[in-house]
């Protein structure tokens, strides 16, 4: 009874502590809370706060095709996770997750310019490519030599939101070479 | 009375409140129909997820998903933890193309065990197992509800949540009569009592425990999303629903959201509740006023998210969560919409007591007991609806006792209710409505509806035409027809009484003759 009135009591602690804006107590413990909650307790339940998410994102991607290197236009990644999940009761995760969340993996763990700035920094390039390629693929007849990714963001209109900051703001990547 | 003598008592009394907390801890399940919600609910959403991510289940988790076995290595070694828990994050992405494909019919296995409370212990242990592994296989596609899916799997490991509406509860009840017999014949040895004893302390401990940490983490779920959402800008002008609304990420019904758009002030009102209710609730779940009313406005959060957000899955793990907030109370009320009013419980009552059928505190339906179709409708009635009704043949019934005339009884079926204040016995169309709305779901639900005009009219034709044409009906027989006679028939002998005791019905019609003959004697 008391072994499980104190686990109780200690894994309530750390979860309060770990879900907490950081505080002193959080900042001293840091380590051990962590040590108790990762991974396999991991949380976040800031959901849609402090603000939701107010910018629409557009994932392009373009391809080098084939021996003659031709250029493919700009082609909206993201629009194919909008079809699939228009009028769909239940869309899958991959439509809902995938792209948007290896867009802010990458833009998280690289600089504006496309400069790696994180542990994970290559492995979220690699997922990202991978996601792209997959997606690209049935857009493009011919071998993939080489690709491109752009984010186009836009926020979304709103009040005491300016015309200017309604300008959508383009990232374009470095071009990758596929290596197979 | 001296200061200590006062302290003395209250120090007593201290002492007896602990003590009885000591025994509702160690020898009382909490929350154990709330749990078994969670049980079910979990097992079924996550058969269901599966099922609708069947397509995807290789791009999404199989050797050759987005998220490649190596970036999930690279991924899960960037983390210090112990060997064994990193065997069991990455196992998913040490298979291979048939072992992965067996594993994900294992993991829609053991939600559809989950969900059945087969061997509870044995599957939630194994739900856990593929619930972490999967969930933990491509983090970068999960969301909040695969999150507390995670969570909840771990923390049901710990409960009592076979108890109720299980196979393991159904296998319990039928072997209990079993084992009464076999420990009169065989007494059991002292230690083997004491350890059965231990062990059911130690497992209603864990289990309280367990029902603690659920319900602290659904409120610091709930209250770290509103706390944040108390800092945020958005939320604190009453904009944030409007710019939900405009992402093209999650937007499954472009139209409904163009037009909830034009409602801002709708919108602005929604987004307040949502945050006063998110950040109150861990203290409202303390006041039954207020825990219903929120978990309703909760309810209604979740379900606009499913739709409006296009993540079903999301809302209902959540929703889900809130399961164990509702008391047991409500929950046993909801046993018995669903299970419909316990028959045996009735005849037992009846056994108890045998009196006068109209003078019992069950309503009673008198039919036609030389009718074979009438009898035939009562057994099905009995076996499907099972209604908390007495079915008793007019034959057997002082009519007159129970304020009825021969006239009555021969031309329909009817009600008499335990108490005819007003006088009036509902016959036909009216009395089958009411045996309906005492009788388990759906059959509950026709009930309602039959009474209530205008189908009441137009149950009352029907019931008509089939009276006046039952001998032609299926089971009908030439008595079926209903009689022009005038005259009530001599007092027949017992061994004429039509042979009801076929099917489930044996306990009943045994009582049913036990009263006749007092009656008659």
């Amino acid at each position: 009874m008391l072994a499980t009135a104190g686990a109780a009591a200690v894994h309530l602690t750390a979860t309060f502590f770990y879900n907490a804006p950081s505080n002193v107590v959080s900042q001293r413990y840091h380590a051990q809370i962590n040590w108790w909650m990762n991974p396999l307790l991991t949380q976040n339940w800031q959901l849609f706060a402090p603000n939701p998410l107010s910018e629409n994102v557009e994932i392009d991607a373009r391809a080098s095709v084939g021996t003659s290197a031709a250029l493919t236009g700009w082609v909206d990644l993201s629009a194919d996770d909008q079809a699939a999940s228009t009028h769909d009761p239940a869309p899958s995760h991959l439509t809902m997750n995938a792209l948007r969340n290896a867009w802010m993996e990458y833009t998280g763990t690289h600089t504006y310019a496309g400069q790696p700035d994180a542990p994970l920094a290559a492995t979220s390039e690699a997922y990202l490519r991978s996601l792209v390629l997959g997606y690209l693929r049935p857009h493009v007849s011919g071998s993939i030599d080489s690709l491109q990714v752009r984010f186009v963001v836009t926020l979304v209109p709103g009040d005491g939101r300016t015309a200017q900051q309604l300008a959508a703001q383009t990232q374009t990547l470095p071009w990758w070479v596929m290596n197979s | 009375m001296t200061a200590t003598a006062r302290a003395g008592t209250a120090a007593l009394s201290l002492r007896s409140w602990a003590v009885g907390r000591y025994a509702l801890i160690t020898e009382t399940p909490l929350a154990a129909r709330g749990t078994a919600a969670l049980r079910i609910g979990y097992g079924t959403l996550w058969t269901l997820f599966l099922l609708r991510e069947w397509g995807e289940r290789d791009a999404a988790w199989g050797p050759n998903a987005y998220w490649s076995p190596s970036m999930e290595r690279a991924f899960e070694a960037q983390k210090g933890m112990p060997g064994v828990l990193r065997d069991w994050l990455t196992s998913v992405a040490g298979l291979g193309g048939t072992g992965f494909q067996l594993f994900y019919l294992l993991a829609i296995c053991a939600g559809v065990l989950l969900a059945l409370g087969w061997r509870t212990r044995i599957s939630s242990l194994l739900f856990c197992f593929v619930v972490v592994a999967l969930e933990n296989r491509s983090p970068l596609i999960t969301d909040g509800g695969d999150n507390l899916l995670v969570l909840m799997s771990l923390y049901l490991c710990f409960t009592r949540c076979g108890r109720h509406w299980s196979l393991d509860a159904r296998r319990q009840v039928a072997r209990d009569p079993e084992t009464d017999a076999e420990s009169e014949s065989v007494p059991r040895p002292a230690w083997r009592a004491e350890l059965a004893a231990v062990r059911e302390q130690v497992a209603n401990v864990l289990h309280n425990g367990a029902v603690l940490v659920i319900a602290a983490q659904v409120c610091m779920v709930y209250g770290t999303a509103g706390l944040f959402k108390v800092q945020g800008s958005m939320w604190q002008d009453g904009s944030a629903l409007g710019f939900i609304l405009r992402l093209h990420w999650f937007e499954p019904w472009p139209a409904l959201n163009s037009w909830l758009l034009g409602h801002g002030m709708l919108l602005t009102l929604a987004g307040y509740l949502t945050v006063f209710v998110q950040v109150a609730f861990p203290f409202t779940v303390f006041a039954p006023k207020l825990k219903y009313p929120s978990l309703v406005v909760l309810a209604g959060m979740h379900l606009s998210i499913a739709v409006l957000l296009g993540l079903p899955f999301f809302s209902l793990f959540m929703l889900v969560g809130d399961a164990v907030f509702l008391s047991d109370r409500v929950w046993r009320a909801v046993e018995r919409a669903v299970a419909g009013p316990a028959y045996a419980e009735v005849v037992n009552a009846l056994t108890a007591q045998p009196q006068a059928p109209a003078t019992l505190g069950v309503p009673t339906l008198v039919f036609d007991g030389d009718c074979a179709f009438c009898t035939s409708s009562v057994h099905f009635a009995q076996r499907h609806c099972r209604p908390a009704v007495r079915f008793v043949p007019w034959q057997e019934l002082d009519l007159e006792a129970n304020g009825l005339t021969y006239d009555q009884v021969t031309t329909a079926v009817r009600w008499l209710a335990p108490d005819r204040a007003d006088g009036r016995i509902p016959a036909g169309a009216a009395a089958v409505g009411r045996v309906l709305l005492r009788s388990r779901w759906p059959w509950r639900g026709f009930g309602a509806v039959l009474l209530i005009p205008p189908f009441s009219w137009l149950g009352a034709g029907a019931y008509k035409l089939i009276a006046a044409n039952r001998q032609r009906l299926p089971g009908g027989t030439p008595a079926c027809a209903v009689p022009q006679r005038r005259t009530p028939p001599e007092p027949r002998p017992q061994a004429q009484v039509p042979a009801r005791t076929q099917g489930d019905t044996v306990g009943l019609d045994d009582l049913l003759r036990h009263d006749e003959g007092s009656a008659s004697g």
